[in-house]
């Protein structure tokens, strides 16, 4: 796929910049609220648990298991990923508790189940960015 | 509470287009099929154009101008409107646009409300499948699809794959439940899809998501809806038939925490709030109009709803009729996975003005015998490591209310 045609992230935030830029460096960012205690991702700038905006950033082990996942056979919205079939989008259920969509690659798409353990690794896709992406383990 | 001042008093729905450069089906503008619908209904309801006193408009997912329902209103050339409001309910919303209706001629604020939906999903020069704006800012921009998270269907081909997975549900059975629809369709004038299929075909239709078919996916199609929301009396002064509205409940993000089983929604809670509105239960419907994106969808709303047990869905599928004149009739004129879905815009209209024709006795061929009561649900808005997130229940009920 050429990389220009792939929905990139806007990165308009700050948090996502944050959590962007750790995954170039192929460290994987999770939040942690010091005031409840919980989890949370996708990244903001307050823990929705409990509206505290002391969020803290964690980096996470990057293990954890399929939760749900689907084999995409056909590029209905998303025309660019068209070249990538069939390719396996996935919830990904980390150690930590958090839920965290990607992909699982590096292996045959009909082995894939609901509680397949895997593990992070990082795809690059231009010198800036890097996909956080899964492999079975 | 109870809405004891207000009834449905007229329905109107255009006919479905799907335009492309590859047959001759007329492309109409969004505004042209409010016209319509607007017509329509109003026609329905023995009322002269632009006799509105209020209306209520649900956003389209085709790109508008903001402050759209004001401008709507001129465009439609209606005068001194009273009161305006506008859903932006994601699939769901005519249910909680009913709801909202309700509340301000219940409360005296006016006498008539006319709500309307349209969309146009389907240009024959811009290319088939609906195109919704990239979202500006957010998750969908900044955590899927990078990954190339292709929409609805992908997330809700995670959640079929995750309840067949764990619960054993197939393909075969969720086919029933396409094919009874379908079956509806063919007895419905308005619908899209006029021939019937058989569960090989639905199961052939082509894998888009694995396991989501195509057959699965809600059939984009420009149309547009409307219904009118009157006082008894003025009902009574019009001679139309009443349809009253027993319950409404609503259960949006219904949990912060995305630890929610995947296969789970909030549909039960919002059943719950309508259904002790309206002092009945599940077992005192008479039919179920049921939101219905994919069928595996309505699967976890009977589920949740309490027509089966969890994870007992698919079974229940297979042993239960679920057309007009069966055990349990569901989707009576096709659902928008046979009839129809307009968009963003006219999602759920067809749900709610089912319900409405099958409690005045207008099913014509797919009438459901002795219809007094019956159940409308409206959902929607998947998000982020969740499953969908809007759900609206009503409770409709044949007659002005007891």
């Amino acid at each position: 796929m050429n990389a220009a045609d792939r929905p990139l992230p806007s990165l308009d935030g700050e948090v996502d910049r944050v959590f962007w830029e750790a995954a170039a460096e192929e460290r994987l960012l999770i939040q942690a609220c010091p005031d409840c205690g919980e989890r949370q991702f996708f990244p903001r700038s307050w823990c929705h648990y409990c509206g505290s905006g002391d969020v803290e950033w964690v980096e996470a082990a990057g293990t954890g298991h399929v939760h749900a996942h689907t084999v995409i056979r056909r590029a209905t919205e998303l025309p660019a990923f068209a070249d990538e079939i069939p390719y396996v989008v996935a919830y990904v259920e980390l150690d930590e508790g958090v839920r965290m969509c990607s992909n699982v690659v590096d292996c045959d798409p009909g082995e894939i189940e609901h509680g397949t353990p895997v593990e992070v690794t990082f795809e690059p896709v231009d010198e800036s960015l890097a996909l956080p992406v899964f492999r079975p383990r | 509470m109870a809405f004891e001042d207000v009834v449905v008093a007229g329905i109107g729905e255009t006919e479905k287009h799907r335009p492309s450069r590859r047959n001759d089906q007329p492309y109409h503008t969004l505004e042209e099929y409010f016209r319509t619908a607007a017509s329509l209904t109003l026609a329905d309801a023995g009322l002269d154009w632009g006799d509105v006193d209020g209306l209520g408009v649900a956003r389209p997912s085709t790109e508008t101008p903001h402050r759209y329902p004001l401008v709507l209103a001129e465009t439609l050339g209606f005068e001194d409107i009273r009161w305006l409001t506008c859903t932006d309910h994601c699939g769901g919303q005519a249910v909680p646009l009913l709801a909202q209706a309700a509340m301000a001629v219940d409360s005296g604020m006016v006498d008539s409300v006319l709500c309307l939906g349209a969309d146009t999903p389907k240009h024959p020069e811009k290319g088939s499948g609906e195109v919704f704006p990239r979202d500006p800012r957010g998750f969908r921009r900044d955590y899927t699809d990078p990954f190339g998270l292709q929409g609805p269907n992908a997330q809700l081909a995670m959640v079929q794959r995750r309840h067949m997975d764990r619960f054993g549900t197939t393909v075969e059975q969720l086919g029933e439940l396409y094919v009874a629809q379908r079956a509806g369709a063919t007895r419905n004038p308005l619908a899209y899809f006029d021939d019937p299929v058989t569960v090989e075909d639905y199961v052939a239709s082509g894998v888009i998501a694995d396991p989501i078919r195509l057959f699965d996916c809600v059939l984009p199609v420009n149309a547009g809806f409307g219904f009118l929301l009157a006082t008894p009396d003025m009902a009574t002064d019009l001679g139309v038939d009443p349809v009253s509205i027993r319950g409404v409940g609503n259960s949006h993000n219904p949990e912060v925490a995305p630890r929610r089983e995947f296969t789970a929604t909030g549909i039960g809670t919002a059943a719950e709030r309508a259904f002790g509105m309206a002092g009945v239960g599940p077992a005192d419907m008479d039919f179920l109009q049921l939101y219905d994106d994919y069928p595996i969808v309505e699967l976890m709303q009977l589920e949740e709803l309490g027509y089966t047990e969890c994870g007992e869905g698919g079974e229940f599928l297979e042993r239960t009729d679920l057309t007009h004149d069966g055990d349990l009739p569901v989707n009576t004129g096709g659902g928008q996975l046979c009839a129809g879905q307009a968009g963003i815009g006219g999602a759920s209209f067809l749900q709610v003005l089912e319900a409405v024709r099958q409690l005045g006795g207008d099913g014509g061929d797919r009438q459901v015998p002795g219809a007094e009561r019956g159940l409308v649900t409206g959902v929607g808005a998947a998000q982020y490591g969740k499953n969908l997130t809007a759900h609206s229940v009503a409770v409709l009920e044949r007659g002005v209310p007891a």
